[in-house]
């Protein structure tokens, strides 16, 4: 096997793990919803028991029950929309993509994960649009990667920061977040950050940050051609 | 009717709302904890028929808060709720001491059960410990 087949190989498998990872944090949101939905509709189940049994029925109550449930129908409606979206990002090796709704949506979807570990992703509003055409899969996989580091690594300043720039050709993407540790996981993600940005015409490198946060750089040139992965 | 003392510990306030009130309705009594470590200070002050834990939190997880609680009470009965993702790790809860895991959405009834099986093996290791107090001092005093 040759080198770049090897490294499409490791991007495939990468790219599996990333799919992997969204998709069942997504269905164990969904699956807590269904729960909460579930209870009300047996709370609903149990007021009827009542009313067959002459406990006549709260309307406020009914009122209250139907609220929560619309409200969960809404929040398992987002969910579904996020996964729906997620999945379809991996249709097209080459699309435009509007840099503010991606990360916003890369955000949204790891924020459960981020949270189990009480650490917020913040987005940082872009000042103008900008858009390029590459592999969306690719990118998203590229931050997520970098939100994979600072989450693994505890991160104790609580906040992940992303924001994002146009210089010129080339679009800046800045996630910061707390010392990253020198350790196998982190190594192993380097490597990974590599493979993507090659993929998507881009480098990435780390620099501190204030307060003593480390900040990932990702650099992207908007016109360069889209490297496809088959 | 039952009248089971059991802590919900769980991250989701309508989740933990809906339950209580359900399960007030039947007669248990219900004590809430959002996080582990909420649930590790009550069990120091309170006593629980049962504990109810959901595995995946912010913060302390529920297999860390289960370690926890039966550092401090190894009598506590712990029932896990998971999710389907998590079937392994309710397996792996089983081994380190908790009572039993049900998935997510759970039937009230086979908790409710579950809880009252827990207070029954509650009370069994508690006059286990009772008789063997018993019986110790009958050997010390040599009656």
């Amino acid at each position: 096997m040759n080198i770049i087949s090897q490294k499409e190989n490791a991007l495939r498998e990468q790219g599996f793990a990333f799919y992997g990872k969204i998709t069942a944090s997504l269905s164990h949101e969904l699956n807590n919803v269904i729960a909460i939905i579930n209870e009300y509709n047996g709370l609903l189940n149990d007021l009827l028991i009542g009313a067959k049994q002459g406990v006549p029925i709260d309307d406020k109550k009914l009122q209250k029950i139907s609220k929560k449930n619309s409200i969960q129908l809404e929040r398992g409606k987002e969910l579904v929309d996020k996964l729906n979206k997620f999945a379809h990002s991996s249709d097209n090796a080459a699309a435009e993509i509007d840099i503010s709704e991606i990360l916003q949506a890369i955000i949204a979807l790891t924020q459960r994960l981020a949270g189990l570990k009480e650490i917020n992703l913040e987005f940082k509003a872009l000042t103008e649009p900008i858009k390029l055409v590459n592999n969306p899969f690719c990118f998203q996989h590229a931050v997520f990667t970098c939100f994979e580091m600072f989450i693994a690594n505890d991160d104790i300043s609580r906040s992940i920061i992303v924001s994002a720039e146009k210089i010129e050709s080339m679009v800046i993407i800045k996630i910061s977040g707390s010392e990253l540790s020198d350790n196998a996981f982190n190594q192993t993600k380097k490597s990974i950050l590599e493979m993507l940005l090659e993929q998507l015409n881009g480098s990435y490198r780390i620099t501190a940050g204030d307060g003593g946060r480390q900040i990932i750089i990702l650099t992207i040139d908007r016109k360069a051609d889209t490297k496809h992965i088959s | 009717m039952a009248d089971e003392k059991i802590l919900l510990v769980d991250d989701d306030n309508d989740f933990t709302e809906v339950m209580t009130e359900r399960m007030e309705s039947r007669g248990l009594k219900v004590d809430t904890a959002k996080n582990g470590s909420i649930a590790v200070d009550k069990v120091k002050d309170k006593s629980y028929d049962a504990i109810v834990l959901d595995l995946s939190m912010p913060g302390i997880d529920g297999i860390e808060t289960l370690k926890m609680l039966l550092e401090r009470q190894p009598d506590l009965q712990v029932i896990l709720l998971t999710g389907h993702a998590t079937v392994e790790k309710g397996v792996e809860a089983v081994k380190l001491g908790a009572m039993d895991f049900l998935e997510k959405p759970a039937n009230l009834e086979k908790l409710i059960k579950k809880i009252q099986e827990a207070k029954h093996k509650k009370m069994l290791i508690v006059e286990n410990k009772v008789e063997e107090k018993i019986t110790k001092i009958i050997r010390e005093k040599g009656w």
